[in-house]
């Protein structure tokens, strides 16, 4: 048996017995589900008080339409569908920008950017790659702070929580096409920004 | 053998090893200096992207969540008791109807020629399935506006 059908057994399982009113199986599934959740009302939700009632919020809705799950995807991915549609509303709400254009073409021509950094190479000695690997992870955090909500997120279900495209497809209703060339930019913008800020503070 | 510089797609996916990659992309690559700094840019990137602290609630969602719960299951219940209750009066009302007044009904189309009968079924039924498609229609509309999914 692959991994697909059990999962898919385990969820059938999980929500029969939901649907028989076992708070106790909606747990599990709420532990199932909650790295996923969080990692998605995080990168598309600013504040703190708001992410505990999105999160509450997308439970609640979970539960009230498990009746209407049809199997044909994960369960995760299905509440991963309802995380992202109702941080997107909340988003919405607050008429605040879901994809914004960063113009990385503007800070650098690539290949100076490539070069420059290249003098700045951090790989001389074990020492300056740990630390470099610390600043780097520092730097890196507040750059994906910096991309819009719906490209923070892309990035994270890619390469955080390893879906693939198809996945994010079905969690964010886009099409898969438009999921890699999003992916692509902001992995693109990532870098540029990145180099740009790191050379800044090398200087 | 490629001779101009990879676009970052082409890195991209060189770096991610989704796809077998392509003999000329990994030739130029070992040949051309510029995208093999940028290939090793992309690998670093894409590391420390699956380096980053995971994060994580300050709160226990799951019992945050769970005490919520009773309330909206009692609340579904409810909801359901109404819907059989608004059948079971309709039946009554229904059965009497017909009890007191079914003859006078069936009197009452006797006098009509088929073909009038035919029709006013046929515009009722129309109507019938038109106002239920409406009423759906509506009710979805109604629901996404609740945001309820």
């Amino acid at each position: 048996m692959n991994n697909q059908n059990k999962n898919n057994l385990t969820d059938q399982i999980l929500v029969e017995k939901v649907l028989r009113s076992d708070t106790n199986a909606f747990k599990v599934i709420i532990k199932n589900t909650e790295g996923l959740v969080t990692q998605i009302v995080s990168k598309m939700i600013p504040g703190g008080e708001d992410r505990k009632d999105i999160a509450q919020d997308i439970y609640l809705k979970a539960f009230q339409k498990l009746g209407s799950f049809k199997f044909k995807s994960k369960l995760s991915t299905w509440i991963g569908q309802i995380a992202y549609n109702t941080c997107i509303n909340h988003l919405s709400k607050k008429k605040l920008l879901l994809i914004e254009n960063h113009n990385d073409e503007d800070k650098s021509d690539d290949e100076t950017l490539v070069i420059m950094n290249e003098k700045n190479n951090p790989f001389n000695s074990e020492t300056e790659k740990i630390i470099f690997n610390k600043e780097l992870s520092e730097i890196l955090k507040r750059e994906i702070d910096k991309l819009s909500p719906v490209y923070r997120t892309l990035i994270t279900l890619y390469h955080n929580e390893e879906l693939n495209y198809s996945e994010i497809a079905e969690i964010t209703g886009l099409p898969e096409g438009t999921v890699k060339s999003y992916l692509f930019r902001a992995r693109k913008t990532l870098r540029n920004n990145l180099l740009f800020t790191y050379k800044k503070e090398a200087l | 053998m490629i001779d101009k510089h990879l676009n970052d797609d082409e890195i991209q996916q060189y770096v991610l090893q989704k796809a077998a990659p392509d003999v000329d992309i990994v030739k130029h690559i070992e040949s051309c200096r510029i995208c093999k700094i940028k290939a090793a840019q992309y690998s670093m990137l894409f590391e420390g992207i699956q380096q980053q602290e995971k994060p994580v609630f300050d709160f226990d969602l799951a019992d945050f969540v769970i005490k919520q719960l009773p309330q909206s299951q009692r609340k579904v219940s409810n909801d359901k008791l109404f819907f059989y209750f608004i059948i079971l009066i309709s039946a009554f009302s229904l059965s009497i109807f017909f009890y007191f007044f079914g003859n006078s009904l069936f009197n009452l189309f006797k006098g009509i020629a088929p073909i009038l009968i035919a029709t006013i079924i046929t515009a009722v039924i129309c109507l019938f399935i038109f106002l239920c498609f409406d009423m759906h229609r509506k009710y979805q509309t109604q629901m996404k506006t609740l945001n309820f999914y």
